[in-house]
């Protein structure tokens, strides 16, 4: 108890000293910036290595929380902070780990790296908090607190219409900030200081009470989502910023709001719920068949990614809504190899990007001088479409096959959605090979450094053994 | 692949070769002597799923491994002896990987593993094909393909929680939606194979060198449609609405690839037009009536490969003169090429007789190809090798017969199935001396004329149809939904909204705050009312 004591908290508090270390790197450019980044990957590794540690203590056989720490912060009113894990937000946490390292790696050609590192650490910190919360109180801490480190990334980093995604931004998550205050406040007056969150599905409520909380619930947790019409803020920032820890950290957000339903979906279906979850499929297969047609038809690539996102959240929110543990681990497994997919493939995007950028070159074919790029874009990308190089292909398969058994249309248009926005994906590819729309007469762009080639092959590797086995590190 | 350098490429070939012809030669020896081996190797197991890859060797798997394997090992060869191929290493070592997972297909009864070996062999393929017109053809066909695999699949493991190949079986006898997993499954396998509809990935091979093409037509995704094929015809069988659709999709397969063998100019399009032919007899003589299995066909296949090969050689004696329409009159400089030609026919029409002799059924699609076979050969002889010439100068002084590298193994393979099949009957004579007669008569001289239209040369019907049909509608439906939905909708109305009303509700604030004694009271007074107002509400 005393180790998994330090453990759970040791990794929140981690990447927040790391933040305090950045923060006082030194003011000299290029030396500043090399600290702080190797102050993140430093700070980044020992969290992994910490999160594999905790693996080894979780009784992966078990459902529900483990290694549960409990901290007595206020007496009068009453709160308690307690933290607690479970196989699923331990392998995002991880996850999420693995994709904010690559988008270290992202940014290291960057000039203001500092901020980036700053408050991404910060994020990280908040995000690892938030997955690892059990109790109401500090669930919406972490979920509120962790928009200010994006808030103020955007700020830093966001192009000439910054001011407008910022707007959304705000727009939206005040929104659901709001309405989850309230709910916090009557949950706390119903409980009396008792905020456990394994508490609220079993809690008795009067009709009126239901009510408001399963509505404060939904929008606060789709406000995250990537669903019509809170989609907007996403695909905004996406596509007004090209920083790929940005970007990886604007989609991290999305699955806060998928674990929000997994921890507050109510066990028994009464009318209301079953109201709010049919209303909530229908918007969600149109939003999924919408973006994945618009994301097939748009010729900018940072949409593709973000069509693809969105498919994949949505996809996932449609099987979290079946509650069942089964598919609640398997989506786990997925997301593990998603959250890297996406953050692989946003690196060399964004690679790509500056380097066209600084010559002068059209996108056509710029994949065909960089063969390590090229095999890495190629590799990521049939890991994407959900080829058997992850473990995306099974995962994937048993999630479509637990929608399928709930309601077969609804599957197939997860299948349609998602053959639009590989088909998407696929699209944007071969448009980077094309060879024959190349113009000879440009200069061609360099190929990525050894070293990065062969970080990326490791990720590649993990992400190889993940498609045998979801859980291979604990057999090593 | 590893050895990608062109000076070790030659040598990476021909190791690769060699230990292909080994492991061909182990095989071979192992299905004679009977030897069958289980080797089961178990992935994962989850709660109610288990992945296992199955190794176990049966008569019936050595019978339909075999065709393929003989054609990897002819592919390889192809590959180390071609000139035209610039990346032999790396294109031998592809080839053996495919092998590999082809192996893994045939023998396995999971269906995730064979969901994954047949994306797997998907994937090899698009590092084969080389250029990007038949690449993006090649992705998009394989993809819905795989798509529709994995669908049918999961809806199987969602009705019988088992991943097992009876599964499958099973639900298409007495399943809730056994149809819509039929039909599924028959897309999945028309798109891999080429079928008539689907036809135009295979067609998109053209762009690529002669040897590329075969392989991927006989060794990548063809062959494990063939192969998901043999496993999966039960569930056809099954199916009412399978069995007609197959019957519709392989018969009109069989007549657009007997009218592409005529009509077309170029030789990879008469070659791609004889495999469409060939799988559309596959499919309709096969697909509803699992006992045939491809063992008997094995010949066949093998026979057909060959053609194409000699297809090649044909070529590659006109110095790389693609079109017909510009040979001819060469059958007293090319004696061994029409040699080769001639035995490869009788050595296929031989393998036909025996087939219609020994089948219980599928007679009609029998008889189809060999009337196809009978009609194509000739026309092909006598365009190539008879008549006037209409060789470019230079073609025609470079004429050269194959070198001993190409009709050695040609003459030994032809003369091997000869004397294997033991097959000699009156109808195999009435049918050479038909040919024969059709060579001299020639009675499809006029359908030459069809060379000159281009707009049936160039034509690319399917794919503007399929770009009308489907791409373009997507195209702007999606277009329509940005600008109505994400653009006037949410951008334009929502968050244009707030944000006036933002404004607006600034403006008000500002007015509680003017210095103007006047507005100050009057504000104050709507102040009081408001709470006045409240107090009397609630209690």
């Amino acid at each position: 108890m005393i180790e998994s004591l330090s453990l759970l908290s040791v990794i929140i508090l981690l990447p927040f000293l790391g933040m305090l270390f950045a923060l006082s790197s030194k003011s000299d450019e290029s030396l500043g910036n090399r600290n702080a980044f190797n102050v993140a990957v430093f700070t980044v590794c020992a969290n992994l290595v910490l999160i594999l540690r905790i693996f080894y203590n979780l009784d992966i056989s078990k459902n529900g929380l483990q290694l549960v720490e409990r901290f007595n912060w206020l007496e009068n009113p009453k709160i308690d902070i307690i933290l607690g894990a479970d196989v699923f937000s331990v392998i995002i946490i991880m996850a999420v780990h693995l994709a904010f390292i690559i988008g270290l790696y992202g940014i290291k050609r960057q000039s203001r790296q500092k901020p980036l590192v700053v408050f991404g650490l910060l994020f990280l910190s908040l995000v690892t908090g938030f997955f690892l919360a059990a109790d109401i109180f500090s669930f919406y801490i972490f979920f509120e607190a962790m928009l200010f480190p994006l808030f103020m990334l955007i700020g830093i980093y966001g192009n000439i219409r910054r001011d407008g995604a910022i707007y959304r931004f705000f727009l939206y998550n005040f929104l659901g900030a709001a309405v989850l205050f309230l709910a916090v406040i009557i949950l706390y007056n119903l409980q009396e200081g008792q905020l456990e969150i394994s508490h609220f599905s079993s809690m008795k409520m009067n009709e009126k009470i239901e009510y408001f909380m399963l509505t404060s619930i939904f929008i606060s947790f789709l406000s995250r989502i990537p669903i019509w019409p809170f989609h907007y803020w996403i695909s905004s920032i996406s596509s007004n910023i090209r920083n790929p820890l940005v970007f990886i950290i604007t989609n991290i957000l999305p699955l806060t709001g998928i674990y929000g339903f997994m921890r507050f979906l109510p066990d028994g279906m009464d009318m209301l719920s079953i109201f709010y979850i049919s209303a909530l499929e229908i918007i969600a297969v149109i939003t999924m068949v919408f973006i994945a047609l618009i994301g097939f038809t748009n010729r900018d690539a940072q949409y593709k990614f973000f069509s693809y996102i969105t498919v994949y959240y949505i996809m996932y929110l449609l099987a979290l809504l079946n509650h069942d543990a089964f598919t609640e681990i398997n989506i786990a497994f997925s997301c593990f190899s998603y959250l890297i997919v996406i953050a692989a493939l946003e690196f060399l995007s964004d690679y790509l990007y500056f380097e066209q950028e600084e010559k002068g070159l059209n996108p056509d074919g710029i994949l065909c001088s960089v063969p390590r790029i090229s095999f890495a874009y190629s590799f990521f990308i049939l890991a994407a479409v959900g080829l058997p190089v992850s473990s995306l292909f099974v995962n994937n398969f048993l999630i479509v096959s637990n929608l399928m058994s709930k309601n077969l249309n609804i599957g197939l248009l997860v299948v349609v959605s998602l053959t639009l926005v590989s088909g998407a994906l696929l699209k944007n590819l071969y448009r980077l090979k094309d060879r024959e729309r190349l113009n000879p007469d440009k200069p061609c762009i360099i190929d990525i450094k050894r070293k990065t080639y062969g970080f990326l092959i490791v990720i590649m590797l993990i992400l190889l053994m993940s498609s045998f086995k979801p859980l291979w590190f604990l057999e090593m | 692949m590893i050895f990608s350098r062109e000076r070790y490429s030659r040598f990476v070939s021909l190791l690769l070769l060699a230990l292909g012809g080994v492991l061909w030669f182990n095989f071979y020896e192992n299905w004679q002597f009977g030897t069958s081996h289980t080797s089961i190797f178990r992935i994962f197991e989850y709660e109610k799923l288990s992945l296992e890859i199955n190794l176990s060797s049966t008569a019936l798997i050595y019978g339909v491994v075999f065709p393929f394997l003989c054609m990897g090992i002819l592919s390889l060869y192809n590959t180390l002896t071609s000139v035209q191929e610039e990346q032999r290493g790396r294109l031998s070592g592809l080839l053996m990987l495919d092998l590999a997972f082809l192996v893994l297909l045939a023998c396995s009864t999971n269906l995730l593993i064979i969901l994954a070996c047949s994306s797997l062999m998907g994937v090899i393929g698009l590092f084969i094909v080389n250029k990007f017109e038949s690449k993006k053809t090649y992705i998009f066909y394989n993809l819905t393909s795989d798509m529709a695999l994995f669908t049918a699949f999961s809806i199987v493991y969602t009705a019988r929680q088992s991943v097992d190949l009876s599964a499958l079986n099973q639900y298409a006898a007495g399943g809730s939606a056994p149809q819509l997993v039929g039909v599924l499954i028959l897309l999945s396998l028309s798109l891999k194979a080429g079928l008539f509809l689907f036809h135009n990935q295979i067609f998109s091979y053209r762009h690529l060198s002669f040897n590329r093409m075969i392989l991927l037509n006989y060794c990548v995704v063809p062959a494990a449609s063939l192969i998901l094929l043999t496993k999966m015809s039960h569930v056809f069988a099954t199916l009412e609405v399978c069995r007609w659709l197959i019957y519709g999709l392989a018969g009109l397969s069989m007549l657009y690839g007997f009218l592409g063998a005529l009509v077309y100019d170029n030789m990879k399009e008469k070659a791609l037009s004889l495999n469409v032919l060939l799988w559309g007899f596959i499919y309709g003589y096969t697909g509803t009536n699992p006992q045939v299995s491809l063992e008997g066909l094995s010949g066949l296949l093998v026979l057909f490969y060959m053609f194409n090969w000699w297809l090649q050689l044909v070529v590659r004696s006109f110095s790389d003169e693609i079109y017909i329409s510009k040979m001819g009159g060469s059958w007293q400089r090319l004696p061994l090429l029409q040699l080769m030609g001639g035995l490869l026919s009788v050595v296929l029409l031989q393998q036909l007789s025996a087939l219609s002799e020994t089948a219980t059924s599928g007679q009609v699609w029998i008889w189809t190809l060999s009337g196809s076979i009978l009609i194509i050969v000739p026309y092909l002889f006598a365009q190539i090798f008879y008549g006037d010439n209409h060789c470019d100068e230079r073609v025609w002084a470079f004429l050269k017969n194959p070198g001993i590298l190409s009709w050695l193994p040609f003459f030994s393979i032809c003369l091997i199935m000869l004397s294997k099949c033991e097959y000699y009957s009156w109808s195999l004579g009435a049918a050479v001396l038909f040919m024969v007669v059709l060579l001299w008569l020639n009675p499809l001289r006029f359908v030459a004329e069809i060379y000159e239209k281009d707009e049936i040369q160039l034509a690319e019907f399917f794919e503007r149809a399929y770009e009308y049909i489907i791409v373009a509608p997507l195209n702007i439906l999606g277009r329509i939904l940005w600008l109505t939905v994400d653009f006037l909708l949410i951008e334009r109305t929502i968050v244009n909204s707030f944000s006036h009303l933002t404004e607006f509700l600034i403006r008000i604030s500002k007015k509680i705050h003017t210095p103007r004694p006047l507005e100050y009271i009057a504000m104050t007074i709507a102040g009081l009312l408001i709470l006045f107002f409240f107090m009397q509400v609630k209690p």
